[in-house]
C-alpha cells in the first residue's frame, strides 16, 4: 500500500496512484501497450524483460500494467523459471540474449560494450535494439516509480 | 550522437528505428514536463541530478529552455553537486535533489520516513507522483543514452523543453 494519502480508483496500487494525475495515466498506459505491442521484438520476449525488470528493483511483475494479453506474454514455465534464465531450458538464446541485456541496463549501464551492442544488432537489426531499449527504459521507469511510491 | 546505434536513414536518434513507440514516449515525457504542476525549475534540478549521478554525458549538458527561464541559471546548476546542502539553493530545489540520490538508491534502500513526511510538506501527492514519474523516467532514459555509447561530455546546450507533441532533444542522441 502506497504512503502516499490519496489515491483514485483503479485495478493495481499502481493505477491508483499514477491515476492521481490522469494526463500521465493515460500518455504512460500509451506508452506500455505500445512497447510491448508486436513488432520487432516478440512480445513474450519484451515481457520476460519487463518481468525481470521488475524483479531487480525489488516489485511484483504482477503489480503494474498488464503484458501481452492473452498467450503472447511469458509462459506460465518462463515466469516460474526467471530467476534462472542463464540455464533453464524454456528460454531461447534470443530471449536470454535480451534478458543479459536488461541486467545489465538496470544494474550498470556503463558496462555495455560496442561488443555487447554489435551483438544485438546482428541479432535483432537496429529497429530490434531501439526497441529493446525503448522498452527496457519504460520498464525500468516503471517499477523504479512503484518501489518508490510502495505501488 | 550515440556511437553504438546509428538512427535510421532521415532519423535523429536510434528511436526513430521505432516511430510510434517514440512517439508515445515524447508524449509522455512532453506530458510531464510541460503539462503539470510541478515547476519546471524542480524538475530540471532532479534531472541534472540524476544526469551527474548516473554520468551521462549528453543529459548532464543539456538544459531545459523552460527551467532556464523561469530562474535556474548555470550558477545555480553548478551547486547540484556534493554539498549542496550547505548551499544557497532553494529548500524546494535541496528536496528535490536529496529525493532523486534516494530514487537512485532503490531497491537497496527505501524511501525513508522523514523525506516522504517531507515532500509531502512541499508537495500535493498528486505533484509527488508527478515528480516522481518524471524523475524516474529521467533516470531510466539516460541510461540508455549510456548504453548506446553516448559521449562522456559534450557542449552545453539549451533546448527546448518536452512538450507532448514534440521530440526530445538528447535523448538518446
Amino acid at each position: 500500500m502506497s504512503w502516499l494519502p490519496d489515491a483514485v480508483p483503479g485495478d493495481t496500487p499502481f493505477a491508483r496512484v499514477l491515476g492521481l494525475v490522469p494526463p500521465a495515466r493515460d500518455t504512460f498506459a500509451a506508452l506500455h501497450a505500445r512497447v510491448l505491442a508486436p513488432g520487432v521484438l516478440p512480445p513474450r520476449t519484451l515481457d520476460l524483460c519487463r518481468r525481470r525488470v521488475a524483479m531487480l528493483l525489488g516489485v511484483d511483475p504482477e503489480g503494474g500494467l498488464p503484458g501481452p494479453p492473452g498467450a503472447a506474454g511469458a509462459t506460465v514455465e518462463q515466469v516460474a523459471a526467471l530467476r534462472r534464465w542463464p540455464t533453464a531450458a524454456c528460454f531461447d538464446d534470443d530471449e536470454r540474449a535480451c534478458l543479459a541485456f536488461a541486467e545489465q541496463y538496470v544494474l550498470d549501464p556503463h558496462a555495455v560494450s560496442d561488443a555487447d551492442v554489435r551483438a544485438l544488432e546482428a541479432r535483432f537489426g537496429a529497429a530490434g535494439v531501439a526497441a529493446l531499449v525503448l522498452g527496457v527504459a519504460v520498464f525500468e521507469a516503471a517499477a523504479r516509480f512503484r518501489a518508490a511510491l510502495d505501488a | 550522437m550515440t556511437g553504438r546505434l546509428a538512427p535510421p536513414p532521415g532519423g535523429t536518434t536510434p528511436f526513430d528505428h521505432c516511430p510510434a513507440a517514440w512517439a508515445a514516449f515524447n508524449r509522455f515525457y512532453g506530458t510531464l514536463w510541460s503539462a503539470g504542476r510541478v515547476d519546471q525549475p524542480t524538475k530540471e534540478v532532479a534531472r541534472l541530478r540524476n544526469a551527474r549521478r548516473t554520468g551521462c554525458g549528453v543529459c548532464k549538458n543539456l538544459r531545459f529552455a523552460g527551467a532556464r527561464a523561469a530562474g535556474l541559471d548555470e550558477a545555480r546548476v553548478d551547486l547540484i553537486a556534493d554539498g549542496y546542502q550547505a548551499s544557497a539553493l532553494p529548500a524546494r530545489w535541496k528536496l528535490a535533489i536529496r529525493y532523486t540520490d534516494a530514487l537512485l538508491a532503490l531497491p537497496d534502500a527505501p524511501i525513508d520516513p522523514a523525506l516522504r513526511r517531507d515532500l509531502l510538506a512541499e508537495l500535493s501527492p498528486a505533484e509527488v507522483v508527478e515528480l516522481t514519474a518524471t524523475i524516474t523516467t529521467a533516470i531510466a532514459f539516460s541510461k540508455a543514452a549510456v548504453a548506446l555509447g553516448a559521449p562522456a561530455e559534450m557542449p552545453r546546450l539549451e533546448v527546448p523543453t518536452p512538450t507532448p507533441d514534440g521530440a526530445v532533444a538528447g535523448v538518446g542522441r
